[in-house]
């Protein structure tokens, strides 16, 4: 989704994270602790289900009525101060965003967190023209300094260890060599970014929930760096995906309740800040708020995909993925990863340059499961697949490999003869391969095969 | 792009599917003990009780160790409680109160399911006091605790420059999932029954 978008490389870049054993088991059982998290929190809440039915029924409703969610919105926002854009692309967006900084004389700015900033390409594009953008979540902040995107839309640098931060740090902030104590860095990071913050000209900030009936956007973070973005600069310029405007301030009540529960098991986030324009107490406060389309129309029209369109990127699904934890975020080459990356990509860049993705997953339906918006995702992923093969995108060695399948399945004979060849051979699968294929054997074990087939207990037990 | 052409993307033909209604969920129960055990998990704490406000108050200004402010609302309180050691927000710019160690607010309300606090651009109509200072302490009605946020924010205004609901102080995992208290803004939070 960044422009211009690279093919995933998936089994490249995925098989060079799991080259470090230590650090795939480490990233694994972070993520896990999230899942862990998330599940604590949900049954802890007795209306849970309930409340994802209703979430998933609110967002239904909302992909059925954006042109009249947006009109209201547009109304109730102009007459709150906001100077509403619209942009049809990343193009659009980064040129409206990189207008209004010209027009305002800014160079200096600060940016929480913001997945469609990302997704458009709006930091290398700015920076390019001159501008210091510094992003302000610490995680963004670490991979901002590392050079690279974030590897989860949460968490963004997950797949590092503390003494690769300490290290950054060391060489970036100055902090002392060799110190790695999370506290530590994150204060050194505070007190970097608290002076940035005071001296920005403008603040750019996503925007979680866009309000219809107020004409205000919500916006969502643990740190407060959305706040003092907003609070400090003079000029605000808030980016919105066109999925993200809801009915009313109960709509975006719903959402909340289940969005920070999802990424992290928190019962809300530390900030959960709703903000109507300008404010009137500050003279010559000016706040601009552009919504993006770069192929989410294109999505919505499409409707076997169109209700991933639902999702409120609280991150759940990577991190129940187990394809997501061990590959980590940047093996999927695109800005968001994990399943829904997978089912956004071949709508949003492509089916060709996304042709990977709908395979990095077992199917397992984890995903489809820990959704807060009951997504069905991998009933999507089954149905890229099925437009890939159809579109014949899927690699020739795989279809042979479908292809032989399905002839051995449709012969009982063949099959049970294999089956009996196979309890005798099996242990061979557990000698090393050679080729690509070898990846495949790592961080997995073949199961144990039992002594009989399945027909032949059943005809021991039931006769 | 004109904004009719923007949104004629995304119009669709049919009736659209209908909006679910208000969500009736579960009845959270308004309670002190709830909110505490709650906020407790978010990184803040309840001051007991037992103690009488304005003496929690007088002796955590006390404490600071350097400039306390209050935001409007609670500097009314305070004031009419003889609370002494603490400015007033006053006006200015938005950085002014960098160099706070101590902020006082007023929240308008409370809720027990999440340990949110309520502001509005009445109680805090300087938003930047309540990022910027090292450290808060919340002063809420004790009559404004609700159960549910679904309840909390069907009482939140619709209208004002903003709102913010906060719950527990600023935070961060982003090293190594290890939990960091004071991210960006305050690094401890307390909350005092007034």
């Amino acid at each position: 989704m960044s422009s211009p978008p690279r093919i995933p490389a998936f089994h490249r870049d995925a098989g060079r994270f799991l080259a470090d054993d230590a650090r795939v088991g480490w990233h694994d059982q972070a993520l896990w602790h999230l899942r862990a998290k998330r599940d604590k929190a949900a049954a802890a809440t007795p209306d849970w289900e309930a409340l994802r039915d209703h979430a998933a029924a609110l967002k239904a409703h909302v992909l059925d009525q954006l042109p009249e969610l947006w009109t209201r919105f547009s109304a109730n926002a102009r007459a709150a101060g906001w100077t509403v854009h619209f942009a049809a692309d990343a193009a659009e967006m980064r040129a409206t965003v990189h207008g209004l900084l010209t027009a305002a004389g800014v160079r200096r700015v600060v940016k929480s967190k913001s997945m469609l900033s990302e997704e458009c390409g709006l930091n290398p594009h700015l920076e390019a023209h001159g501008f210091e953008v510094v992003d302000t979540d610490l995680g963004e902040r670490i991979v901002q300094l590392r050079h690279e995107p974030p590897s989860h839309i949460v968490v963004p640098a997950i797949h590092l260890k503390r003494a690769e931060v300490g290290e950054l740090f060391h060489r970036e902030l100055g902090t002392p060599a060799g110190l790695d104590d999370p506290t530590a860095l994150a204060h050194a990071a505070r007190a970097d970014l608290r002076r940035r913050f005071l001296a920005a000209e403008a603040g750019i900030t996503g925007v979680n929930i866009a309000v219809a009936e107020t004409g205000a956007m919500v916006v969502c973070t643990n740190e407060g760096n959305a706040d003092l973005g907003t609070a400090l600069p003079p000029l605000h310029i808030a980016v919105v995906g066109a999925e993200k405007v809801v009915p009313t301030l109960d709509d975006a009540g719903v959402l909340l309740r289940l969005l920070a529960r999802s990424a992290t098991g928190q019962p809300i986030t530390s900030y959960t800040t709703h903000l109507a324009g300008p404010d009137p107490r500050r003279p010559g406060h000016a706040c601009h708020l552009v919504v993006v389309d770069n192929g989410r129309s294109r999505l919505a029209a499409d409707e076997h995909h169109r209700r991933a369109l639902s999702c409120i990127r609280c991150g759940a699904c990577l991190n129940t993925c187990p394809v997501y934890r061990r590959a980590s975020g940047h093996a999927y080459g695109t800005v968001i990863p994990g399943p829904i990356g997978a089912v956004l990509a071949p709508a949003m860049i492509g089916t060709a340059a996304a042709r990977a993705l709908p395979f990095a997953s077992s199917l397992c339906g984890s995903c489809t499961q820990v959704c807060p918006v009951r997504i069905d995702l991998h009933d999507q992923l089954l149905a890229w697949r099925r437009q890939l093969a159809d579109e014949g995108l899927v690699p020739l060695s795989k279809r042979l490999a479908m292809r032989a399948g399905a002839w051995f399945l449709a012969h009982p004979r063949l099959f049970a003869a294999g089956g009996w060849l196979g309890r005798r051979l099996g242990f061979l699968a557990r000698l090393p391969i050679p080729g690509p294929h070898r990846l495949w054997l790592r961080h997995r074990g073949m199961p144990d095969l039992p002594a009989d087939s399945f027909r032949a207990q059943w005809k021991n037990r039931h006769g | 792009m004109d904004e009719a052409a923007f949104l004629a993307r995304f119009r669709r033909d049919g009736a659209p599917a209908p909006h679910p209604g208000r969500f009736a969920g579960h009845a959270w129960e308004a309670s002190w003990e709830g909110f505490a055990r709650v906020l407790a998990g978010v990184g803040g704490s309840l001051a007991d009780a037992a103690q009488e406000p304005r003496a929690a108050v007088q002796a955590a200004i006390d404490l600071a160790g350097g400039r306390v402010v209050a935001a409007p609302a609670a500097g009314e309180r305070l004031a009419a409680a003889g609370v002494s050691g603490w400015e007033p927000a006053g006006n200015g710019a938005p950085g002014r109160f960098a160099d706070v160690q101590l902020g006082i607010l007023w929240a308008e309300l409370a809720v027990a399911e999440n340990a949110a606090l309520l502001f509005t651009a009445e109680s805090l109509p300087e938003r930047s006091l309540a990022f910027l200072a090292e450290r808060l302490l919340v002063l809420v009605p004790a009559g404004a605790l609700v159960g549910g946020m679904a309840e909390g924010v069907a009482r939140a205004p619709r209208h004002g420059h903003h709102h913010t609901w906060m719950s527990g102080p600023s935070k961060t995992a982003d090293i190594e999932q290890t939990l960091v208290i004071g991210a960006h803004g305050a690094k401890a939070l307390v909350v005092v029954r007034w």
